[in-house]
């Protein structure tokens, strides 16, 4: 008796005891990522033990973070993309900041620089995934407008550079450094970079809003089927009760015969043609959710497209820009593409005048460079 | 990390109160107003260093430093829209931080310019904030309120969560001889979530409460970084 009640109190015991074990497996990328920052950030300087864990922390992050991306395809995991994208320069500058305090200047460096290739293959590469998904919708443009995003960590990358070459008094390289912050300064702050942010955050709302429609239409039809199964369940009931009463009375009445077998098939029929309206209903409201679905797609990728061609409608540039001669050719450019995108839509030539607009962009960034340069 | 969602308890609690009471803001998003932003469980990633060793140790030395925030240009009217409706209301962040370090009272003197140079500083620091946010349906409250025909919905029942990814990037500048100089930066993240909201409420993503622990942290590393506790 005792020993069976000791049972529940040992099961409860183990559960409690396993309970770090099952949530240390089910650790997301950003809480490795918190670990590992937890050991870095510690007043005294981490040993070899402590430096090991650190890089498993790390290791692990980056791993669960590739893993997710790997995994989350298309749509679905777009809102969520950079958010898991985002650890894996992150952990790079982790390693980065833990090297500079070890006085392991070359192995910062190469991590910082891991940082920068990281951010630029990892941060935006939903985007690209999005035109894998919507083969005739070439989106390459679009992967280009996470530069905010990239930047960011450049910025950081670069700081954490400055700072070691200025305490080492590498005086060239601590003013290179400089010119690679005030870039990344003059891009977080510009208006393109704003407009850009602006965006990509339109496409990211439409993805969200996107998926949460499609959930609820689906939650919507799976309700409908399942409430309209059980109204034919209790139709059917229904019948086999009347048909059990309609045996019952041909038993106790012998000349009821007839008039029981003419009620009964007039049941059968009748369950026969419930079930077809069954069957028809189901496919009706199949068609009427397939319906919604596509009428969903549309609207968003429609959405995508305005949003695209409003990006740029938000750019506001200075007199002094206005004046530069790769303007004229960039406002050409425009133009053209606003109207193309009003007769044609948004496809893949609208793209291709996308990206022509954004080398037009870039001529006249280099313009401007090069006259404040001289 | 999935909890159940315990303020669609406390919503309907609050309706019922609310009820009783007599009161006539029994409109769904008046109560959704009153009810969840006061009750909503919200859950932060970030946990900052203790700050009170160093307050201790060099206190007297950051009453002495002068800091300012510089501005990014441009970012006023830079609001959030979808389709034409307005989704999120953002301030520039480096306002909120000013307010939050001058509420925080650990410098001798806080400002806000709008290039870093200007006025008569030893630091500057300036911030750039970014949220990646993401709403996921609650599919039991969901088809709860369904089966409720609709009432569910009327009434304001939460039936979504929020969760949010923040990246906070900063650099600390210096006054020196030649001008301004780099000499620090900090790079903070948060993941936000917030447990049961819908239509008649939403997260404030941009707000100063919200953004608060990355502020907290960008100070600790500015503090940290810095020379600010040898002034």
């Amino acid at each position: 008796m005792k020993q069976a009640a000791s049972q529940p109190r040992l099961a409860a015991v183990l559960c409690l005891l396993m309970l770090p074990l099952l949530s240390a497996g089910c650790k997301s990328p950003l809480e490795h990522y918190e670990s590992a920052l937890e050991i870095s950030n510690a007043s005294e300087l981490p040993d070899s033990k402590a430096v090991a864990k650190f890089e498993k922390e790390l290791d692990k992050a980056t791993s669960k973070a590739g893993k997710i991306l790997r995994t989350e395809k298309g749509a679905a995991g777009t809102a969520l993309h950079d958010a898991t994208a985002y650890v894996i320069p992150l952990a790079d500058i982790a390693r980065a900041k833990l090297y500079l305090r070890l006085g392991q200047v070359r192995e910062a460096e190469d991590a910082a620089w891991k940082a920068v290739e990281n951010a630029e293959t990892q941060l935006g590469r939903h985007i690209r995934l999005l035109q894998e998904e919507n083969g005739d919708w070439d989106v390459g443009a679009l992967g280009s407008s996470v530069f905010f995003r990239r930047e960011k960590i450049r910025r950081r990358v670069f700081t954490l550079l400055k700072n070691a070459y200025r305490q080492a008094g590498e005086k060239d390289l601590s003013a290179l450094m400089d010119a690679q912050i005030g870039f990344s300064t003059d891009y977080l702050c510009s208006s393109v970079a704003h407009g850009e942010e602006e965006f990509i955050r339109q496409v990211e709302n439409s993805d969200w809003i996107r998926t949460y429609e499609e959930d609820s239409a689906r939650i919507g039809y799976m309700l409908k089927v399942t409430l309209r199964f059980l109204g034919q369940i209790v139709q059917v009931a229904a019948a086999e009760m009347q048909k059990a009463q309609l045996q019952q009375q041909a038993a106790q009445n012998p000349n009821y015969s007839s008039s029981y077998r003419r009620q009964q098939n007039a049941i059968d029929r009748q369950q026969e043609l419930g079930w077809e309206k069954f069957k028809e209903d189901l496919d009706k409201m199949k068609a009427k959710y397939e319906a919604t679905l596509s009428n969903i797609a549309a609207t968003f990728q429609k959405t995508v497209a305005t949003s695209l061609s409003a990006n740029f409608e938000l750019v506001g540039f200075s007199e002094e820009i206005q004046a530069l001669d790769a303007f004229a050719e960039l406002e050409e450019k425009k133009e053209a593409f606003d109207d193309y995108v009003l007769r044609s839509g948004f496809d893949k030539q609208a793209s291709d005048a996308l990206m022509d607009m954004r080398r037009s962009l870039d001529d006249l960034t280099r313009e401007l460079q090069e006259r404040r340069n001289s | 990390m999935r909890r159940f969602p315990f303020n669609s308890s406390f919503a309907l609690i609050a309706i019922v109160c609310l009820g009783l009471s007599g009161c006539k803001l029994l409109h769904p998003p008046v109560i959704s107003v009153i009810a969840y932003p006061l009750l909503q469980p919200r859950t932060n990633s970030i946990e900052t260093g203790d700050l009170d060793p160093i307050l201790e140790e060099s206190g007297e030395a950051l009453k002495r430093a002068k800091v300012a925030v510089v501005r990014n240009p441009g970012r006023n009217g830079w609001d959030s829209t979808v389709r034409g409706k307005q989704r999120d209301k953002r301030k520039d962040e480096n306002e909120l931080l000013y307010n939050y370090l001058r509420k925080q009272k650990l410098f001798g003197e806080i400002g806000l310019v709008d290039r870093a140079g200007f006025g008569d500083y030893d630091y500057y620091l300036t911030c750039n904030t970014e949220c990646i946010y993401n709403i996921e349906l609650d599919t039991l409250m969901y088809t709860w309120n369904w089966v409720l025909l609709g009432v569910g919905f009327l009434v304001g029942w939460p039936y979504q969560d929020s969760s949010a990814f923040y990246v906070a990037e900063s650099v600390f500048m210096q006054r020196s001889e030649a001008g301004t100089e780099t000499i620090g930066g900090s790079i903070a993240v948060n993941q936000v979530t917030w447990y049961g909201d819908n239509i008649y409420w939403r997260p404030a993503f941009y707000a100063a409460r919200t953004l608060k622990p990355l502020f907290k942290q960008i100070t600790y590393d500015f503090i940290l970084e810095s020379g600010v506790r040898s002034l």
